[in-house]
Formats: C-alpha cells, sequence, structure tokens
C-alpha cells in the first residue's frame, strides 16, 4: 500500500528525516514509533503531500478520497453539532455510509445533538476519527490519535482501529505508547532522530531482543532472574528450599528495545 | 470542479455563518444602518440606498469573505477539508457564493428599507451583485494574507477604507480627490444609481461606471492571482 525509498526532508541545515525505507502492507496496521521530535507527523504529512521530500521516493497506492487521515491539526466545525458535522464529511465524499452507524461505532450517538465546542477531548477526538473514516478509506494515517486520552476512550479507538483493520483498511498509526503499538501492529518501525533504527513485527523483536532469562517466583515471596541455562537453572534452585510457584520467560518491552536501541525513552 | 463538494461546502458555509455573531456585525450593520438613515426627513431615499449598499459591499464581499477564510485556517478546518480530498478553488467558490448571496440580500433589505420605488430594484440589485463581484477577489487576498480573524479584520481595513472613500471625498469638495474616487468601483457604483435614477443613459454616466468596475474586476482578479501563487491557501 505505502512504498517508501531512501526518503529525506530537511528543513534548513536540519536533517530531520534521513533515509526511509520501509513498506506497507494492504490491511495491516503499521506503527511508526518515535519519541517527540523523532520525524513522525514530518513522515505523515509527506505521505499525505503537506511537504515536499528533498530526497527519494514515496508511492501511495490510494487516491487522495480513498485516504482518511486525524492528525492533531484536524479540526471539525465547533459552532455545529457532531451530527452535522460528520453529515458535512459524508457528503464532501459523497459517501453512501451511514452517519448514524459510525456514530454508534465510535460511541457518539447519545451525544449527536451537542455542538463541537460543548465536547470533551475524548469524544472530539472521537469525533474526528468519525470524519477521518466516515468514506471508507482504503488507507487510514492517524498520528498519536490517543495521545492524552483517558482509558476507556483509548479502549474505545483501539477497537474500532481492529475493527477497521478487520474490515481491510490499511493504518498507518505514529505513537509514542508502547502497549499501544504492542496491542494494535503488525509492524513497527523504530524512529530515532530521522531514522529508522529496527523495524521488524512484535514477534520479531522479541525474539531478537529477547533478554534470555526467566523470573521465578518462590513461595516465599521472593523472585529470582537466571540465565535461560539448564545448569544455571539447576544451581540457583539448588541454594533455596521454598517451593516454586512460577517460571516465566523474561520479555523485553517495545520501551526496552528502544532504550537498547537509542539509549533514550519512548516519552 | 465538483458541484456536490461545493454543494456541500455551502450548505455548511452558510450554517456555520448564521451562527457566528463575529461575523454576522459585518451583514446586520449596513441594515441597521439603512433603518437609521431612512427614519432620517432630510436623508433622499437614493443616497440613503446608495450610502448603506456602499457599507454593506465594504463590508460582506471583503471583511466577511476574509474573514470567514481566516477562520477556516485558525480552526485546522481549511488543513481537514484539503486533506479531505477539496480543492482550494471549491473552497474558495463556495465562500464566495455565500459572500455573494449575504450582498445580495442586503441589497435587497436596503432597497426595502430606504423605501425605494420598485421601478428600478432589478436594475439596482444588478449593479450591487456586479460591484459586488468585482471586489470579491479582495476579500479573498485578505483571507490569504490573514492566519486569523484577528488578523483578517485588520488587513480587511485599507480596503473597506478604500471602498468607503468616495463617501467622505464627497463632504471634501475637491476636485482632485473627486477625479480619484471616480476610479473607484464603489464610486462607480454609486453613479450608475444616480444614472439610472435621472434615466440619463450616456456613455459618460453609464458606460464608463461599467469600464471601472469590470477593470476592477479584472485588477482584484490579478492581484488574487499574484498572492495565491506566492502564499497559497493554507499557508
Amino acid at each position: 500500500m505505502i512504498i517508501v525509498n531512501n526518503l529525506s526532508i530537511s528543513f534548513g541545515k536540519k536533517k530531520v528525516l534521513n533515509n526511509l525505507h520501509f513498506h506497507v502492507q494492504q490491511g495491516e496496521i503499521f506503527g511508526f514509533l518515535g519519541p517527540s521530535g523523532a520525524g513522525k507527523t514530518t513522515t505523515i504529512k509527506i505521505l499525505t503531500n503537506q511537504l515536499i521530500p528533498t530526497k527519494g521516493s514515496i508511492q501511495v497506492n490510494a487516491s487522495t478520497s480513498q485516504i482518511g487521515i486525524l492528525s492533531d491539526n484536524s479540526g471539525v466545525y465547533e459552532r455545529l453539532t457532531v451530527w452535522r458535522n460528520l453529515q458535512f464529511f459524508a457528503e464532501l465524499h459523497n459517501s453512501q455510509e451511514n452517519v448514524e452507524q459510525i456514530l454508534k461505532k465510535v460511541k457518539l450517538w447519545d451525544d449527536k445533538d451537542k455542538k463541537v465546542k460543548d465536547l470533551s477531548k475524548g469524544m472530539h477526538q472521537r469525533l474526528l476519527l468519525a470524519c477521518a473514516i466516515v468514506h471508507k478509506p482504503k488507507l487510514l494515517f492517524l498520528d498519536e490519535p490517543t495521545a492524552s486520552l483517558d482509558p476507556a476512550t483509548v479502549e474505545a479507538i483501539h477497537d474500532l482501529l481492529l475493527e477497521l483493520k478487520n474490515e481491510g483498511t490499511t493504518i498507518f498509526l505514529t505513537t509514542h505508547n508502547m502497549e499501544e503499538a504492542s496491542k494494535l501492529c503488525d509492524h513497527i518501525a523504530f524512529l530515532n532522530k530521522g531514522k529508522i533504527v529496527e523495524l521488524a513485527t512484535i514477534l520479531e523483536l522479541k525474539l531478537k531482543y529477547a533478554l534470555n532469562k526467566v523470573r521465578i517466583t518462590f513461595n516465599d515471596n521472593t523472585t529470582l532472574e537466571v540465565a535461560k541455562d539448564k545448569k544455571e537453572l539447576i544451581k540457583a534452585l539448588q541454594k533455596t528450599n521454598a517451593s516454586i510457584i512460577s517460571i516465566h520467560s523474561l520479555e523485553p518491552t517495545l520501551a526496552d528495545i528502544f532504550l537498547q536501541l537509542t539509549g533514550r525513552n519512548l516519552k | 470542479m465538483r458541484f456536490y463538494k461545493i454543494k456541500a461546502l455551502l450548505k455548511l458555509g452558510l450554517q456555520d455563518l448564521l451562527k457566528n455573531a463575529n461575523v454576522l456585525i459585518y451583514i446586520i450593520l449596513p441594515i441597521g444602518f439603512a433603518f437609521l438613515y431612512s427614519s432620517m426627513d432630510t436623508m433622499p431615499k437614493d443616497f440613503c440606498f446608495a450610502l448603506c449598499v456602499l457599507l454593506s459591499l465594504a463590508m460582506v464581499p471583503v471583511a466577511l469573505m476574509g474573514t470567514v477564510i481566516a477562520e477556516e485556517k485558525e480552526k485546522n478546518t481549511l488543513r481537514t477539508l484539503m486533506l479531505n480530498d477539496v480543492k482550494a478553488s471549491e473552497i474558495l467558490i463556495a465562500k464566495a457564493l455565500i459572500c455573494l448571496i449575504f450582498v445580495v440580500i442586503n441589497n435587497i433589505l436596503i432597497y426595502y428599507i430606504c423605501g425605494l420605488s420598485l421601478t428600478n430594484f432589478l436594475t439596482y440589485q444588478l449593479i450591487g451583485l456586479f460591484t459586488g463581484l468585482a471586489i470579491i477577489f479582495f476579500g479573498a487576498v485578505v483571507g490569504l494574507l490573514a492566519k486569523n480573524q484577528m488578523s483578517a479584520g485588520l488587513l480587511s481595513m485599507p480596503f473597506m477604507l478604500l471602498l468607503m472613500a468616495p463617501l467622505f471625498i464627497s463632504m471634501l469638495e475637491s476636485k482632485v480627490l473627486t477625479k480619484l474616487s471616480s476610479l473607484l468601483p464603489t464610486d462607480a457604483m454609486m453613479s450608475l444609481f444616480t444614472a439610472i435614477s435621472a434615466t440619463k443613459y450616456t456613455f459618460k454616466s453609464v458606460g464608463i461606471p461599467i469600464i471601472v468596475i469590470a477593470s476592477w474586476f479584472i485588477i482584484s482578479y490579478i492581484l488574487f492571482n499574484i498572492v495565491y501563487k506566492k502564499v497559497g491557501l493554507d499557508n
């Protein structure tokens, strides 16, 4: 759906994106992870023709009318109601999609007659998402869609994104929330200072950066972290008389992997 | 150009504008003045009409047009529209149509309030609309340059003063200024009203004002194109 080769962009002397290569498959959720200022939004702006790259090529296999975008630059008409806003975006796309159905999907049906200026931040974000999907886009760009939202709203948005993915929508998601990326994404690219430092599936990442350790929990409430080695394990167990409650292999989180790769946190 | 998009933008724009007190003032003020002037016994009906239409033309196509475009930028809806496959030309046409609708409504109301006879109704309305069309691009230029509603208000000031200049110049009795004023579209419009009211149809009284207004249409269109090429709609 998206093919990016050699993509670079500079603002003045500052190189914001440096030689990015990635492919996004049709029907997948592609996570673009990185801390603030890493170049995530700039990448979306290039992919949606809001910025022209300094170098490289991009191929987006969807026409403008088949793309939906939700970013922190998205806006709706504050003096009008939720219903009227969504109806307007449906009219703009000549969309046959049912406005009522979409409002129910984003859980805004009960608030359809509220003016946008009276909505909470979470409701506002859900309306923006509804406007972005009202024309059933083939490709959806989401720039930090759940940033600073309450857990219930985040959960609702995640469910909706998975539903859209199951319906065949390709989603390009930027986030610095590792849990979100773990839950939703098929492929993940780590972006740091304008460069992709890793690109893989969640499973590939976890295997590649496995800590090679197990955590043993004993019935006296003590825990022990031991290397995944038979001899080491036996040696450790011989040192205690307590009974084993559980043995779990230790898996790195995406934040651990990012930290390992870049030496900085994903915030 | 896709008409269903312009239709959607037009419908929404009208609804939104009617709920926006900040810009409704540009529409209501000339009507208020029409009520005020028409209640003065010393004010000739034709002059009352010309004065209020001039005020309306300085406000609606320029300040209103500029402000509604600037607000779309300020609230990020302009960017959202353009990312939703709406072309800049479609947005500008819809905004211009909204303003021209209010130019016509205002002119009809002012005509009625000033109590003019129905004889010249259609001609006066056509002249008002023709002048509105000639200066609507100034409003678009204001919209292109302004980053928010406040700056749109400031940027429209010189255009509004220029368009209202015939009012002040007529009080000064300066031949040079009167000559210069006759080159303004609003002055030409007032000359046309006078000619039609006096049924005096000569080249000087009708032909020249029409040429002046048409020239302003070309000038404002050229200016709009220069600014548009330089800054674009969503700068």
